[in-house]
């Protein structure tokens, strides 16, 4: 069976919740009995949400040899209807709540329900066309409803499940709570990892902003927490960083929640660096290892790790390849980059590469079309001992004025420069006319432009500088440039009407 | 307006409530339209603004519902009756 469930120890807890339990045995029983209801080879939207019924179907789906696409439950029904229409499932792994709206859209019969799920086969149903090494979808985006999927292939998930667990060093002892959810692919890897670990995994719906998070974090001893940046910026305005334990903070909620913890892995976008060296200090001190990681769902979910020895030493870095996989930089002509301090596009190696893109039916008979290879657009250098540092986003530049300019380079150089006591976040979105800076402090706003101008010997008129209550964040707690922009737009037209 | 009406915009604002919301049968959070935590935080950062005060971690974490957010303004010396 996938993952080898049916081989771990039967009497080991797999999936937990606030409620209930459930053993390796039983979860290797629930996803044979699924498996009685699938008829050939289909694909089939699952409907994700952290709970067992959601678990025990994708798993079942993926081990029968139908391929899933995984999709946020919470998703508008007009968007999931578009992507029906494009890829056109034989069937539907949904909550029982959406069953009648769905069956008045999709006419149907109902094949199976297990656990307030059902299993939905449309009678309308063309025959698709599936390759025979694609064995998941994953959106690119998260909820947004984009028709453009990532092909992954079985031997990309074992692989990258296998290279996690071999350098998080996960073993059965383990027991994640589930912060991300599972229709993305960090959260997914991580359900992944603990499976093939024969580890226990948490199942919750809340976010660490929530009491009853915590509360089930302290009564099922989860020794393992991951986190966007977003979840660890929530985590230190929870207090939980602080240097002195704050019986007010998160530490303190529900007699020190956290003490169980042993593992706190980060992954989805850069954290800024003076949290994780925060963060990095507060985890040594309590024995907990920290890992920053760093991967994409075109490989999958992970392509590299710093080790948590390093985190102090080597903050910002993302660390090296993980197990099985390569990394290196190439120059504009493509020629390979030797030398430590010189960026370069990043691109990796390794058996977790996705098969490549889909964007329309047909695009799911379409078989490998990277060999192994991706390359990650993102700008990185390397250190003297080989550490890779992300410096900016291929295609997060303006050509003003003629010259190539980095807006993550930009972003960097005025939090550098800033150096009130403060810290201020700088966003930098902008235009082949223009940089637009945005900041939640007025003052730094206002400082940025004619430092900015001066400093890159541009004309006043090239910055302009916003002030924002907040940065904009999408779902996944990465900072939305798209939102920036037209907020600088709204500003613009309130000032010539 | 009122200390309610000023809480009522806020989540108006941040989630695209409407009056007939406005119970905890409806208003919950991780069931109610876009109340996760991104949402929560802008809230309690307008509500912190609007009313010139500042959550603790317990009140974040044990703001879930519509009924509770007013609970823990009045703890937090808000009188919503004005």
């Amino acid at each position: 069976m996938i993952f080898a469930i049916d081989k771990k120890n039967s009497a080991h807890t797999a999936l937990y919740t606030a409620d209930q339990e459930m053993s390796y045995g039983e979860l290797t029983e629930a996803v044979s009995r699924f498996e009685t209801h699938l008829n050939g080879r289909n694909l089939a939207f699952c409907l994700c949400k952290n709970t067992m019924a959601a678990v025990i179907g994708y798993l079942g789906i993926l081990d029968q040899g139908s391929v899933p696409l995984l999709l946020d439950e919470q998703m508008e029904e007009e968007q999931i209807k578009k992507l029906y229409d494009i890829y056109a499932p034989g069937i539907l792994w949904l909550p029982e709540e959406k069953a009648d709206r769905w069956q008045r859209v999709l006419p149907g019969r109902i094949r199976y329900r297990d656990r307030g799920y059902v299993l939905l086969e449309p009678d309308t149903a063309p025959q698709v066309e599936l390759h025979e090494d694609l064995a998941l979808l994953l959106t690119t985006s998260g909820s947004t409803g984009s028709p453009k999927l990532v092909r992954l292939s079985r031997e990309n998930i074992c692989s990258n499940a296998a290279s996690i667990l071999e350098y998080l060093e996960i073993t059965e002892k383990e027991r994640a709570i589930t912060t991300l959810p599972m229709h993305y692919t960090y959260g997914l890897s991580v359900l992944h990892s603990h499976l093939l670990a024969g580890a226990g995994i948490i199942l919750t719906e809340q976010s660490v902003v929530q009491e009853d998070f915590w509360r089930l974090l302290a009564d099922r001893k989860a020794t393992s927490l991951s986190g966007v940046p977003y979840t660890y910026q929530l985590l230190n305005r929870l207090r939980l960083f602080e240097e002195q334990e704050d019986p007010a903070g998160a530490a303190g909620l529900y007699g020190n929640a956290y003490r169980s913890l042993r593992t706190l892995t980060q992954a989805g976008g850069k954290l800024p660096e003076e949290l994780q060296k925060k963060a990095a200090l507060w985890s040594k001190k309590r024995q907990i290892r920290f890992f920053i990681m760093y991967g994409q769902t075109e490989a999958t979910a992970r392509m590299g790790y710093l080790p948590a020895e390093s985190c102090l030493d080597k903050t910002g870095s993302l660390g090296i390849a993980i197990p099985g996989g390569r990394f290196w930089l190439a120059d504009e002509l493509h020629q390979e980059i030797h030398k430590p301090g010189v960026a370069g596009e990043l691109y990796y190696q390794g058996p977790n590469v996705s098969l490549g893109y889909a964007r329309r039916r047909e695009d799911l008979a379409r078989g490998d079309e990277r060999g192994g290879i991706l390359a990650t657009g993102d700008l990185a250098q390397f250190d003297e001992d080989g550490y890779f540092y992300i410096v900016g986003r291929k295609s997060r530049f303006v050509k003003l004025y003629g010259r190539r300019i980095g807006l993550d380079s930009c972003e960097k150089i005025l939090a550098d420069a800033w150096g009130q006591e403060e810290a201020a976040e700088f966003v930098c979105v902008g235009s082949d006319s223009k940089i637009q800076v945005a900041c939640t402090q007025q003052q730094a706003a206002e400082w940025a432009v004619p430092w900015l101008t001066e400093h890159l010997d541009l004309p006043r008129k090239a910055v302009e500088g916003l002030w924002l209550p907040q940065i904009p964040r999408n779902h996944q707690g990465k900072t939305d440039y798209h939102r920036i922009e037209a907020l600088y737009l709204e500003k613009k037209e309130r000032h010539t009407r | 307006m009122t200390n309610l009406e000023r809480y009522h915009k806020i989540l108006k604002t941040n989630l695209g409530a409407v009056e007939a919301d406005f119970n905890d049968e409806v208003m919950r959070y991780n069931h109610y339209k876009k109340w996760e935590s991104v949402r929560h935080m802008d809230i309690i950062a307008d509500l912190e603004e609007a009313f010139d005060l500042s959550f603790d971690v317990l009140d974040i974490t044990s703001f879930n519902t519509y009924s509770k957010g007013i609970e823990i303004l009045e703890k937090l010396g808000v009188d919503m009756q004005a």
